[in-house]
């Protein structure tokens, strides 16, 4: 799944970070921002309604994220 | 000697160490730290990124110059600010010379992330000294540091820091006094080693790196910060967070505003008395006059703005630094988003309430060049702190004082409502400029929302200080230039002997205000209005002082307290709202364009400005005038 499906609370591993044709740049940001394969991260917040933007732990930091965003990301439930 | 292939800058002086790390990582604390006092605040050549140098003598007496580049994730640049500071590890940044060493501030809590950066400025093959700052936090949270293990494994002196209470400097000073420090790093002191990098795609390989060096340091992947989270769960719900946001905002501008009343009353007294003083040493004439209408008048109009600024920067800073701000902006994201804007956007605007110019130079941190300007642009439709005594005037002569429902105040609702006018067609512009410029492009968000902290005396003290001293500086001399500007224009040439009619009249200024009474008729002006719009192009509030002179009043307070019957009197409820609707849009100050020219480089937003909101303000005036010729 993609990390733009995840539910609040869930405990996720990334596992890629899909390139976006349509935004070249995003990999390289999201991978310096700490979207890495192994990584843990989680849904913790989102707007009104579960709409944008959503609010991600990722690793030791919170990153807000956009849905478009987030769908870039590859995750694994975290066994 | 040989002449060389291309252009070589050639750089003397101390050798230059350069402040790299992740935002948040308390890089800026480090440099005040080092620093102290000895730091400048200017611009890198070109962008309008803040460049922060600073100088430091180390134990042994050796003289270095110290840069703080702008707090990066990565090498790979998102915003203005990060290309900088990968420009100038790169050397290749304009006027400036590739550092001798960097100093790579690190976050113990969050070392992860951090690593990567550190590893990253490793390759590139400058010499690189750790700084491994909030180890005291670290500590308390249970994170295990073990500087000396770090030290082996990157193969670069590591040092633990306390930026905010100044532990470690000594050591990092000390550091500094070692040669070999600045020679280029050893390979890695991993099993993993550099030999893995020429199979993978680097910012893999630089996890791997990154993953052996946590596990060697015995460091878990996750450890929560339990007191940020429980004041997100308040902070982000989605009813008490907006809620408090609201609250906060409201306490923000009660303060601005009630606040800086009194201080601002007294340096307007301070200026008024020195103008007394004047008037009473030198003779009446035309030094009289430059000293008391064009200098002393320029001097007070920026100084008064002086408490407002203040207490909103205070207020700026504190949600800065305490880590609320880019909640604020994740709050606001969506309703921004619609708009076509970010959540990033919310902090220049609302810094344009105390005035347009500050609010310009806070939108550096917008990182899409298409939101950077639309936020320019629609900044000076926040209703700026300079309209208030125009608004004052204006309420005064033509809004009666009734009472509505019991407990409001016809005027007040009239002045609330001019504000939320403003606010809405700053919407309505930027959801406009959204749809025309139609490539639908994507905006990145990716915005973290750091742990909070206590923010700490010394910080707020210094950064209130810089902001003040470059609003002072930039929008001072800008200001007093015009002033003095539009003091000859409207004292030359001088009024004839046997003159019958205010002297402005006879003015440069009186004639122009002659020909723009033409073009001005059609939405009420009249001659009068006309002409104190000119010296209101310097500053909007100088609008009320040039329309007593107009009214051979002096133009003191107590003038524009007479003011008041005179214009209720001689002009029409029609001119008064066309007025008003006029000072929504107000697209006459010139310190704003300058603010915007400066921050874009060029002369097409603050063009594009002024017409827009020239056109906005006479269809707006020209509506007000017909509903006023209507109603009365």
């Amino acid at each position: 799944m993609t990390l733009d499906q995840a539910r609040i609370g869930q405990k996720l591993i990334v596992r890629e970070v899909l390139a976006n044709p349509c935004q070249p740049d995003w990999h390289g940001w999201l991978t310096d921002i700490g979207f890495v394969p192994g990584e843990p991260v989680e849904l913790l917040h989102t707007g009104v309604m579960g709409k944008d933007p959503l609010l991600f732990r990722i690793g030791h930091s919170k990153f807000a994220l956009r849905r478009a965003e987030a769908a870039c990301i590859e995750v694994d439930l975290y066994a | 000697m040989s002449t060389p292939d291309k252009k070589i800058d050639l750089f003397l002086g101390p050798p230059l160490v350069a402040l790299v790390g992740n935002p948040n990582c308390g890089k800026t604390a480090l440099f005040n730290r080092l620093t102290g006092s000895r730091q400048k605040v200017a611009n890198y050549a070109g962008v309008t990124v803040e460049r922060k140098e600073g100088r430091l003598q180390t134990p042994a007496g050796k003289q270095i110059r110290v840069l703080d580049l702008p707090g990066t994730y990565g090498l790979t640049p998102r915003s203005p600010d990060e290309q900088v500071t990968t420009e100038v590890l790169h050397g290749t940044a304009a006027g400036e010379k590739r550092p001798d060493l960097v100093i790579c501030v690190l976050d113990a809590t969050n070392l992860r992330r951090g690593l990567r950066l550190a590893i990253n400025i490793r390759e590139i093959g400058l010499p690189v000294v750790v700084a491994l700052n909030m180890a005291d936090i670290a500590h308390k949270r249970g994170i295990p540091i073990d500087v000396d293990r770090l030290a082996a494994l990157l193969n670069v002196p590591v040092i633990a820091t306390v930026a905010i209470d100044g532990k470690g400097m000594d050591a990092l000073l000390e550091s500094l006094d070692t040669p070999e420090y600045w020679h280029h790093p050893l390979p890695l002191g991993l099993s993993l080693g550099n030999a893995t990098q020429t199979n993978e795609p680097g910012a893999i390989s630089d996890q791997m790196l990154v993953q052996e060096i946590l596990d060697e340091l015995g460091i878990d992947n996750a450890y929560p910060h339990p007191l940020t989270d429980r004041i997100d769960a308040v902070v982000l719900h989605p009813v008490a967070g907006p809620l408090l946001l609201t609250v906060i905002l409201f306490m923000i501008f009660q303060a601005v505003f009630v606040g800086a009343e009194w201080p601002t009353s007294m340096i307007e007294a301070g200026i008024g008395g020195i103008a007394g003083g004047i008037q009473q040493i030198i003779p009446s004439g035309w030094l009289q006059s430059l000293l008391v209408d064009g200098l002393l008048a320029g001097i007070g109009g920026v100084l008064a703005f002086l408490p407002q600024i203040l207490i909103l920067y205070f207020f700026i800073l504190i949600l800065e630094e305490s880590g609320y701000m880019p909640r604020a902006a994740f709050l606001l994201d969506r309703m921004m988003g619609r708009a076509g804007l970010s959540g990033r956007s919310f902090i220049p605007l609302l810094s344009s309430f105390a005035c347009a110019v500050p609010g310009i130079m806070a939108t550096r941190s917008i990182s899409n060049t298409r939101d950077r300007i639309i936020t320019i642009l629609i900044a000076p439709l926040m209703t700026c702190s300079a309209r208030l005594p125009v608004y004052a005037l204006l309420i005064a002569a033509f809004i009666p004082a009734r009472s509505i429902m019991g407990f409001m105040n016809l005027q007040g609702l009239v002045l609330f409502g001019l504000y939320l006018i403003g606010i809405a067609m700053a919407f309505v512009i930027a959801w406009l400029l959204k749809h025309l410029t139609a490539h639908r492009q994507t905006r990145t968000l990716m915005m973290e929302l750091p742990a909070y902290h206590l923010p700490r005396v010394q910080s707020l003290a210094l950064g209130l200080w810089q902001r003040v001293e470059i609003f002072v500086r930039r929008v001072g001399t800008i200001i007093l230039m015009l002033t003095v500007a539009l003091w000859v224009l409207s004292s030359f040439p001088t009024a004839p002997m046997d003159a019958t009619e205010p002297a402005i009249r006879y003015s440069l200024a009186g004639h122009l205000g002659e020909r723009l009474a033409l073009v001005f008729a059609p939405i009420g002006f009249n001659w009068q209005i006309s002409i104190a719009l000119i010296p209101g192009m310097a500053a909007r509030e100088m609008m009320v002082g040039a329309l007593s002179t107009v009214y051979a009043l002096s133009s003191d307070t107590e003038g524009a307290q007479l003011l008041v019957p005179i214009i209720a009197k001689e002009w029409s409820t029609a001119t008064g709202m066309s007025l008003l609707a006029w000072f929504i849009f107000a697209p006459q100050c010139i310190s704003t364009l300058a603010a915007a020219r400066r921050e874009t480089g060029g002369w097409g937003v603050p063009a594009v400005m002024l017409v827009y909101l020239f056109a906005l303000a006479y269809l707006a005036s020209w509506i007000a005038y017909q509903i006023g010729l209507y109603l009365f």
